[in-house]
């Protein structure tokens, strides 16, 4: 099977500060994926170089076999941690402009995962609560059919039953073909739902590995791995 | 169906175990058919991958079989899930003598405790 | 593609400029009124009264409405450029699939047409408004036009310069309107490449630039009167004696010079926007 992602010797730097150093892994069709670190580790650096949001200072990113850019943005579902739309779009605008762009958007799921939260096509997105404002981006991004996910800090800021939702949308989206990369701190609410973990200390891979091999062999959670990797 | 699952330890480890008990405990019937591993992952809030994993091991342990074409099934055979119940139930079994035994009770004391449980409890207790 | 972005940009454009629009619409309506009612006032009332100078007052406003929406269009243009490129929105803007050359070209686009719409509105509504409150004299502007059309307008008599000079003129307009839009879009651009002052180094950026196209175009003005009065007389006696021609000329020169500005600003904005983008 071919390599979803696979990054090779990725360098960013921002004039003296080295965001990213030498890294290199490989992630699989099939696979989600945690991206975990602390703030200022290069996570969110990493997430814009694959989204070609920015280019890498030397070193390479293939997202199927091909560099960033306008054929990988069309098999990659980006959700920001921001508030990324227009300010005065309504969610229908929203979904007629993913339905122009995405050849795999299905504005049959949008309309339905919108419906089992009452969320009312109509309403302008500005005057929608920051939680529902979450949840309609989370839609729009899980209703293409993408090959690749990547979701940053997803259930931040959300709360607990909005984010059981939330995860139960991306466990019932999982698919062979497709990964989710999710980069998050809360790494406690997610770790069920993660094949692999990828963590990224100031730039550099502290671990790459399986969720049930770090299990197994640190004999305890992934969590509590962390704050080990990253103890103060 | 609450699945309490503990991140220290591997998950489908425990998925297997939550699967097994709750054939034990009739929520599947022998035969019956397993509800497809996304719904179970749904349910149990884990990644599929896992489930899967869970799922392959409880058929290569003969708890469950694969048809191809519906999915998992409970084996209508019923020696191995009745090897698994004698397991449990000797593992529970220990563990409640012992930690009586620790909290300082004795044998003969253990042993009247449990009857007048259970004859005060009959109607809790449903087999 | 591109028909894509130009049709969203122009939808979410269109929230801002409908207002506008609207309320540009509302004022000359208001004026026009104003005027009716003031002509109707016998003037030996009209010395005492408050609406005569209401009237003058609203008359001033839409005069001002006028210049307002003609020169706020492209700034409009501009601030949404910003958002849409370097705010929050950029997120969605920059992972379509689409190359930024089309996003850039497709915005400038749009912007230029919200300017084309501007001018357009703002001479439909000087039309109504004459035509309101002047009623008469327009009238008698319209039937001495519609007589020159058909009884004095022969087609053996009308010079083909005339009409592609005036062909040109249009053109030159509408070419201007695409190279203010890409100027201030390229700009908002290269604002982008100071980390830490985006939108200072924009204005900045501008303003530089007006002022060095300020100077260079006196220079050469200056450089031209010289030459030009030291050439041979046949070259003033033109001037003097097809002052047409010569303005014919310069509109060619503008046109030309502003295709140049727009399709070189266009490919800056977009290049600049390739290497230097760094969303917060």
């Amino acid at each position: 099977m071919e390599q979803l992602l696979v990054v090779n010797h990725l360098t960013k730097s921002f004039g003296r500060n080295i965001a990213l150093n030498d890294i290199s892994f490989q992630v699989m069709p099939g696979r989600i994926v945690g991206l975990l670190g602390p703030n200022g580790s290069g996570k969110t650096t990493l997430i814009k170089i694959i989204n070609s949001l920015i280019s890498p200072t030397s070193g390479q990113v293939l997202i199927n076999g091909e560099a960033p850019g306008v054929n990988s943005k069309k098999i990659i579902s980006y959700l920001p941690d921001k508030p990324y739309f227009n300010d005065w779009m309504k969610v229908t605008e929203l979904i007629d402009l993913y339905e122009d762009f995405y050849e795999d958007f299905d504005r049959n799921t949008a309309l339905n995962l919108l419906g089992n939260l009452h969320i009312n096509p109509s309403d302008k997105i500005k005057k929608l609560s920051k939680g529902t404002i979450e949840k309609v981006q989370l839609i729009m991004v899980m209703s293409r059919k993408a090959k690749l996910y990547i979701l940053d800090e997803p259930i931040a800021g959300v709360d607990p039953a909005a984010r059981d939702y939330i995860l139960s949308t991306i466990i019932s989206n999982y698919n062979r073909d497709a990964s989710i990369i999710i980069s998050t701190h809360l790494i406690a609410d997610i770790e069920n739902v993660l094949d692999d973990a990828l963590f990224l200390r100031e730039g550099n891979i502290a671990m790459y590995n399986s969720v049930e091999n770090i299990r197994s062999t640190y004999n305890q959670s992934v969590d509590a791995t962390f704050r080990e990797v990253f103890r103060c | 169906m609450s699945w309490k699952l503990d991140s220290n330890k591997p998950i489908y480890l425990q998925l297997m175990d939550t699967i097994k008990t709750q054939i034990l405990s009739g929520v599947y019937e022998p035969g019956a058919k397993l509800p497809s591993i996304r719904n179970l992952a749904l349910e149990a809030s884990v990644n599929p991958n896992t489930m899967q994993k869970a799922m392959s091991e409880l058929e290569r342990e003969g708890i469950i079989t694969n048809n191809r074409t519906s999915g998992y099934c409970v084996a209508s055979d019923e020696t191995i899930i009745n090897a698994f119940r004698e397991k449990k139930a000797d593992a529970a079994i220990s563990e409640f003598v012992l930690s009586m035994n620790n909290m300082g009770f004795s044998t003969d004391e253990i042993r009247v405790r449990l009857r007048h449980f259970i004859d005060n409890n009959i109607d809790m207790i449903s087999n | 593609m591109l028909g894509k972005v130009i049709k969203h940009d122009f939808k979410a454009m269109s929230k801002l400029f409908i207002p506008t629009y609207l309320v540009f619409g509302a004022l000359v309506i208001l004026d026009a009124l104003m005027n009716l009612v003031n002509s109707q006032i016998p003037n030996h009332v009209k010395a005492y009264g408050i609406i005569p100078v209401f009237t003058t007052l609203t008359d001033v406003l839409m005069f001002i409405g006028m210049i307002l929406i003609i020169a706020i269009s492209p700034i409009l243009s501009t601030v949404c450029f910003y958002r849409s490129v370097a705010g929050n929105e950029g997120y969605l803007t920059h992972t379509l699939p689409v190359k930024r050359s089309i996003i850039v070209t497709g915005k400038m686009i749009t912007g230029f047409l919200y300017s084309c719409i501007s001018l357009v509105f703002v001479f439909i509504s000087s039309l109504i408004y004459l035509f309101i409150c002047h009623h008469d004299t327009s009238m008698e502007i319209i039937s001495s036009i519609k007589n020159f059309f058909l009884h004095e307008l022969k087609l053996e008599d009308f010079p083909v310069s005339v009409i592609v000079g005036f062909i040109i003129i249009i053109l030159a307009l509408i070419v201007q309107q695409y190279a203010n839009v890409a100027t201030y879009y390229c700009c908002v651009a290269i604002g982008q490449t100071n980390n830490t002052h985006k939108i200072i180094m924009s204005i900045v950026t501008y303003i530089a630039y007006t002022t060095i196209l300020q100077i260079l175009s006196s220079v050469f003005s200056f450089v031209m009167t010289a030459v030009l009065s030291n050439t041979s007389d046949s070259l003033n006696e033109f001037m003097v004696r097809n002052p047409e021609g010569f303005f014919l000329g310069v509109s060619i020169f503008a046109l030309c010079l502003n295709l140049l500005i727009s399709v070189l600003f266009t490919f800056i904005c977009t290049k600049i926007l390739d290497k230097k983008l760094n969303l917060t």
